[in-house]
C-alpha cells in the first residue's frame, strides 16, 4: 500500500513540472516588481536623485490628498455604473442574440462584439470628435431632445461620456460569456416551465437567472476587476480632465509618477488600488469554490 | 499547421531583425517631433554622419507632451541616452541632479568655454535654461517669446480696423474678443479668445504672464513662495485669466482643445501662445498670412510692462555618454542651421558657427518673420521670465488645477487661491 | 383571436428590428471612423457634420505610407504582428502547461500557488512600470523585442481560463494513455493539448487584442524607431501639434483592421471556446 501511495505522490509531483515555467516568470516580472514597487512606497524618489526614506509620510500624505480622495470616489462611480450597466446590457442582448427567432446569429453577435478588438488609441480619436460641441453627438441629442450636456468640458457629463465608450468597448465580451452560459441550460427545464403554465417572464425569473447564477458570479465579479485597471479610454480622450473629474486611480498613480517625478508617492497609490482590488479577488475566490472549481 | 509556420516566421524575423547591426559607435538624441522641422533636423543628422562616418545618429522625435517623461524614465532606468532637449522649464530639475555633462570647447573647437558662449546672443542660455550655478551645459537650440495673435480679416468682418483697434489692455482684449465671437443656434463656432484646454501647461504660462505684469516674481521660487502671502492679488490674476470663461464667455472651452490648431483653422479669433514659428504653423494649415497679425501682449493699465513669457531650448549631453566631446560635436552640428529654420519662423539665437561664418542672417529673419522688428524683438526684451524650479512640474499643475476649478467646477476665484495658496505652501515646505 | 404563428412573426419582427437598430449603433464609430478617413482635411472639421465625403479621399492612405518617413508605418505592422504573435504563442504556452498542472495533480501547495497566480491579475501595469523596467535593463533586454514579448505575454487570465477548461475534461484520456506507456509531458502534448484547441482559441483572441493595443508598455521600453509598435506610431503620430486629421484618421482604421480579420475568422470559436472552458460558471 505504501509502495501505491508513493508512486501516486510521484505521479501528482509532475504538476510542479507543469507550473514551473508560468511560476518562474510570473515571480520575476510580476511579483518581483510589485514587491518593488512596495518598496518604492516608503521613499520619495524623482527617479533622477537617490531614494529618500520617508516611512509612512506617502501614506499619511494620501489620506488627506483631496486629489487621492477624488480619484479613489471617481474609480468607484466609473466602476460601479460601468459594471451595472454592462451586466444588465450583456444579460440583456445574450437573451435577445440567441433567441430561437433569429437567423444568422453569429453575424448579429459580432457587430456587438466588434468595438471589443478595437484599439482604445485608434478610436479615441473618433470618440473625440464625436463627443465635441460641434460633433456628432450633440448635434444629434439636440435633433432629438433639443439640448445636449458638453460632453468634455463639463464635470458632470465626462464621466458618463467616458462610461459610454466603455461600456460600448466591452458589452460584447460579456454578453459572448452570457450567451455560453444560457447555453448550458437544458432545454427541459424551459419545457417544464411552459408546461406548468410559465410565460416568458415566469421562465426568465425562475429558470434562466437562477441558472445563470455562476455565470452571473464570474461575469460581475471579473468585469469589476477589470474594470478597476481601465486605463486608455480616459487617458486618450480626456487625459483625467476636465478638472480632474475623469481621474481614475490608473491615471493618477500614472500621473504622479510620469508628469509629476513622484514615484513613492505614487506607489503608495498603487498599494492602496492594490489593496482595494485584493478585497474583490478575494469575494472571488469565494465564490468559485463555492461554485464550480475546487480542486 | 498555419501555427507552426506562423511560428518558422516569426523565428525566421527574429533572426533577421537581430544579424542587422553594425559595429559602429551610437549616438542617441531624444528630440521633440514637429512635422516642419522634423526634416531640417535630419539634415544636420544626415550631414553629421558623413562627417563622420563611423559614427551612426539615432534621433528620437517624440510627442512634446510625453518628450521630458520618456528622458526621466531613461536617465533612470540606464537605458542609452547620448543627448537630449530641455526647455528652460524644464531643466532645472535635471541640473540639479547631475544628469548632463558641462560645455566642452572641444567639441566646438574652441580653446575656452567663453568663445564657445559667444557664438550665441548674450544672455541666450541663460534664458534657455542651459546655466546652473554659474557653469554653462546646454547648446541653446531655440529661443522664442508669446505674442498675442488675432485673426485681421476677422475683425475687419467685425467692422473694426486692425491698425488701431488690437487690443492694448485685457479690458481692450476682452472688448475685442466679444465682437469677435460666434454663436449659433447656441452653440459656440467660434472663441473670442482659447487656449489649449488639455494641456495645463500653456495656460499656466499666460497665468504666469499676468501674475508678473501684477508685480509678482514667479521666476523664481523664492518670488512665487513669497507671492503666496498675497492673495489678492493672485485672486486678481486668475480673475482676470478665468473670466474668459466664466464671466465675459469669450472662451468656450467645449469647441475645440488645441488652441494653434484653432487659431490655424479660424475656430478662434485669438491666442496667447504662438512665437514666431508660429508662421509656420499657419501655413501649414492654409491660414493666409495676411489674416493674421501679431501684436504685443495686453497689459493691466496699472501693471507692469512685461511682454508674453520667454523661453527657450537647450540641447544637452548626457552624462552617460560614452563620447561627450563627440555628443557636443553633434549638437553644435544641430545648431548650426539658424537660417534653414528662420525660413519656417523659427528662431535660433546663434550668432556665430563654429567655423567662424556668420549664424542668423538678421535681413533674413526679418524678412522671413513679419512683424519681427516690430513686435517679436521689442517684446524679447521684456519677457515674462518662466519659473526656474526642480519642482516646476508640480507647480504648473497646481496653477491648472486652480484655473480648472474655477472654470470646469465653477468654484469662486477666492477659494480656488486659497487652495493654491495651501498648495504651493505644502509642496516647499 | 391571433394565430400563434403571426404572434411569432410580430416577436420575430421587432426582435429584428432592435437587433439592427443596435448594431447600427455599435458599429456606427468605426463606419464613422472609415468615411472620416476618407474626406479630406477640411470635411473633417466641417460644420455642419457630413456623413458620407462629397470627394472619396483615398489620398491619406497613401500619404499615412510615404508622406511621414519618420513613421514607417508597414514597419510597425510588422512588428505589431511579431510581437503579438510571439506573445500569445509564449502565452499559450504558460497558460496550457500551468492550467493543465493545476488542473491535473493533485500536489501540495496546488492550491496556494494557484491563488497566488490568480492574484496577479490585481498587478496592473502602471503600478510595476518603472521597476519592471529597470528590471528588465538589468536583465539586459531593454529596447529589444524580448523585452517587450516577455512581459505582454504574463496574464494570470490564461491560465484561469485552461485551468477551468482542463479540470472539466474528465480524467480517462491520461490513465488510459499512462497505461499505454506514455510519459506525462507526451500525454499533455499529444492528447491534452489538441482536445483544448477551442479554448485555445478563445484565449489567442482575448490576449491578442490586448497586447495589440498595448500602448504603455512599448512607449517606455522601446525607444528604437524601428523597433516601435503600431500603438505607440499611432500616438506618435498624434502627438505632435499640427497632425493632420484625414491621415489620423486613416491610420487608426488601419489599426483595427488585423484584429477585426482575425475575429472574423474566428468568431466562431470564441464562443464555443468560452462555453468549453466552463468559464461560464
Amino acid at each position: 500500500m505504501r509502495k501505491a501511495s508513493y508512486s501516486v505522490t510521484r505521479l501528482q509531483n509532475h504538476g510542479y513540472v507543469f507550473i514551473l515555467p508560468t511560476l518562474l516568470f510570473f515571480s520575476l516580472f510580476l511579483i518581483y516588481p510589485m514587491i518593488s514597487a512596495f518598496r518604492f512606497s516608503f521613499f520619495e524618489w524623482n527617479l533622477l536623485k537617490p531614494k529618500v526614506f520617508v516611512g509612512f509620510k506617502n501614506f499619511i500624505n494620501m489620506v488627506h490628498d483631496s486629489r487621492v480622495i477624488n480619484s479613489y470616489v471617481r474609480t468607484l462611480h466609473f466602476s460601479g455604473i460601468s459594471v451595472a450597466v454592462i451586466n444588465i446590457l450583456a444579460f440583456v442582448f445574450a437573451i435577445m442574440f440567441s433567441s430561437r427567432l433569429l437567423g444568422w446569429k453569429n453575424f448579429w453577435q459580432s457587430l456587438i462584439f466588434l468595438p471589443v478588438v478595437l484599439s482604445v488609441v485608434a478610436v479615441g480619436v473618433v470618440w473625440e470628435f464625436m463627443y465635441q460641441s460641434t460633433g456628432l453627438i450633440p448635434v444629434i441629442l439636440r435633433k432629438l431632445i433639443g439640448t445636449s450636456p458638453v460632453w468634455l468640458t463639463n464635470t458632470k457629463a465626462a464621466p458618463y461620456a467616458m462610461i459610454i465608450v466603455y461600456v460600448w468597448k466591452s458589452v460584447g465580451y460579456y454578453m459572448v460569456i452570457y450567451i455560453a452560459g444560457l447555453l448550458d441550460v437544458p432545454v427541459s427545464f424551459y419545457e417544464a416551465a411552459r408546461i406548468d403554465g410559465a410565460g416568458f417572464w415566469g421562465q426568465l425569473w425562475y429558470i434562466t437567472i437562477p441558472s445563470l447564477k455562476n455565470t452571473i458570479a464570474l461575469a460581475v465579479v471579473s468585469c469589476v476587476i477589470f474594470t478597476y485597471g481601465q486605463f486608455s479610454i480616459q487617458y486618450v480622450i480626456t487625459k483625467g480632465g476636465p478638472s480632474r473629474s475623469t481621474e481614475i486611480m490608473a491615471i493618477l498613480i500614472y500621473r504622479q509618477a510620469f508628469e509629476l517625478s513622484k514615484f513613492g508617492y505614487s506607489a503608495a497609490i498603487s498599494v492602496l488600488f492594490f489593496l482595494t482590488m485584493l478585497v474583490f479577488s478575494l469575494i472571488q475566490l469565494r465564490l468559485f469554490r463555492s461554485g464550480t472549481v475546487g480542486a | 499547421m498555419a501555427k507552426k509556420v506562423l511560428l518558422i516566421a516569426l523565428v525566421v524575423l527574429l533572426a533577421v531583425t537581430f544579424t542587422v547591426g553594425a559595429q559602429k559607435k551610437k549616438l542617441v538624441h531624444y528630440h521633440w517631433t514637429e512635422t516642419l522641422y522634423d526634416p531640417i533636423n535630419k539634415k544636420a543628422a544626415d550631414a553629421f554622419m558623413a562627417k563622420n562616418p563611423n559614427v551612426e545618429v539615432v534621433v528620437l522625435y517624440l510627442p512634446d507632451g510625453d518628450r521630458v517623461n520618456i528622458i526621466r524614465t531613461v536617465l533612470a532606468g540606464g537605458g542609452q541616452i547620448d543627448s537630449f532637449a530641455l526647455n528652460n522649464g524644464e531643466s532645472a530639475e535635471f541640473l540639479e541632479a547631475g544628469f548632463m555633462v558641462p560645455l566642452d570647447p572641444k567639441g566646438f573647437g574652441k580653446a575656452a568655454v567663453k568663445d564657445v558662449v559667444d557664438m550665441w546672443t548674450p544672455g541666450a542660455i541663460n534664458t534657455c535654461g542651459g546655466v546652473w550655478d554659474g557653469v554653462y551645459y546646454g547648446v541653446p537650440f531655440e529661443l522664442s517669446d508669446y505674442v498675442a495673435w488675432i485673426n485681421v480679416a476677422f475683425m475687419k468682418e467685425a467692422g473694426m480696423n486692425p491698425a488701431t483697434d488690437k487690443p492694448k489692455t485685457w479690458d481692450d482684449f476682452v472688448a475685442v474678443g466679444k465682437k469677435l465671437m460666434k454663436v449659433e443656434g447656441g452653440t459656440t463656432v467660434r472663441n473670442g479668445f482659447m487656449c489649449n484646454s488639455k494641456q495645463g501647461v500653456f495656460n499656466f504660462l499666460v497665468q504666469m504672464n499676468m501674475m508678473h505684469q501684477l508685480g509678482l516674481d514667479w521666476g523664481a521660487e523664492k518670488g512665487l513662495i513669497a507671492s503666496m502671502d498675497k492673495p489678492d492679488v493672485l485672486a486678481r490674476g486668475l480673475r482676470t485669466y478665468t473670466d474668459f470663461v466664466v464671466k465675459h464667455k469669450i472662451w468656450d472651452p467645449a469647441l475645440a482643445d488645441d488652441d494653434r490648431g484653432g487659431f490655424g483653422t479660424g475656430k478662434t479669433a485669438m491666442f496667447l501662445t504662438g512665437g514666431t514659428w508660429y508662421w509656420g504653423v499657419a501655413d501649414y494649415w492654409k491660414m493666409p498670412r495676411t489674416n493674421i497679425e501679431p501684436f504685443p501682449y495686453p497689459r493691466f493699465k496699472d501693471g507692469k510692462d512685461i511682454g508674453g513669457a520667454g523661453y527657450g531650448y537647450c540641447l544637452y549631453v548626457s552624462k552617460f555618454a560614452k563620447d561627450p566631446t563627440l555628443g557636443f560635436q553633434f549638437l553644435d552640428t544641430m545648431a548650426s542651421q539658424p537660417n534653414e529654420f528662420i525660413k519656417v519662423g523659427y528662431h535660433q539665437p546663434r550668432m556665430k558657427l563654429s567655423n567662424g561664418a556668420p549664424g542668423l542672417d538678421a535681413k533674413l529673419a526679418a524678412a522671413s518673420i513679419p512683424y519681427y522688428d516690430t513686435v517679436f524683438k521689442n517684446e524679447l526684451a521684456k519677457t515674462a521670465v518662466w519659473l526656474s524650479s526642480t519642482k516646476g512640474n508640480q507647480v504648473t499643475n497646481m496653477v491648472w488645477d486652480a484655473i480648472s476649478r474655477v472654470i470646469y467646477e465653477g468654484a469662486k476665484v477666492e477659494d480656488s487661491v486659497k487652495m493654491l495658496q495651501a498648495d504651493i505652501k505644502g509642496l516647499y515646505q | 383571436m391571433i394565430s400563434y404563428r403571426s404572434m411569432e412573426n410580430v416577436q420575430r419582427f421587432v426582435l429584428y428590428l432592435v437587433i439592427i437598430v443596435l448594431g447600427l449603433l455599435f458599429i456606427f464609430p468605426f463606419l464613422w471612423m472609415g468615411l472620416s478617413s476618407l474626406k479630406n482635411s477640411k470635411e473633417v472639421l466641417a460644420i455642419p457634420i457630413r456623413f458620407f465625403p462629397t470627394i472619396w479621399n483615398w489620398q491619406s492612405y497613401v500619404n499615412v505610407f510615404t508622406m511621414f518617413p519618420d513613421f514607417n508605418f508597414p514597419r510597425f505592422i510588422v512588428n505589431s504582428f511579431f510581437v503579438t504573435g510571439a506573445a500569445v504563442l509564449l502565452c499559450l504556452f504558460f497558460s496550457a502547461t500551468a492550467g493543465y498542472g493545476f488542473a491535473k495533480y493533485r500536489f501540495r501547495g496546488n492550491n496556494l500557488l494557484f491563488t497566488i497566480v490568480l492574484a496577479t491579475i490585481m498587478i496592473t501595469f502602471e503600478a510595476i512600470i518603472v521597476p519592471l523596467y529597470i528590471l528588465v535593463r538589468q536583465m539586459g533586454i531593454s529596447n529589444t523585442y524580448w523585452g517587450l514579448i516577455i512581459p505582454e505575454s504574463l496574464t494570470a487570465f490564461g491560465v484561469f481560463m485552461m485551468r477551468q477548461f482542463f479540470y472539466a475534461l474528465p480524467d480517462d484520456f491520461m490513465e488510459s494513455a499512462r497505461i499505454d506507456g506514455a510519459n506525462e509531458y507526451l500525454i499533455f502534448a499529444r492528447i491534452g493539448l489538441p482536445m483544448a484547441k477551442t479554448a485555445l482559441l478563445a484565449l489567442v483572441i482575448f490576449h491578442a487584442q490586448w497586447v495589440w493595443n498595448l500602448l504603455l508598455w512599448p512607449m517606455i521600453l522601446i525607444s528604437n524607431p524601428s523597433m516601435r509598435v503600431l500603438p505607440q506610431g499611432i500616438a506618435l503620430f498624434k502627438g505632435g501639434y499640427n497632425t493632420p486629421y484625414p491621415e489620423q484618421l486613416a491610420v487608426s482604421v488601419i489599426a483595427c483592421l488585423p484584429l477585426v480579420i482575425l475575429y472574423i475568422f474566428l468568431s466562431k470559436y470564441f464562443v464555443q471556446g468560452i462555453t468549453l472552458t466552463g468559464l461560464k460558471g
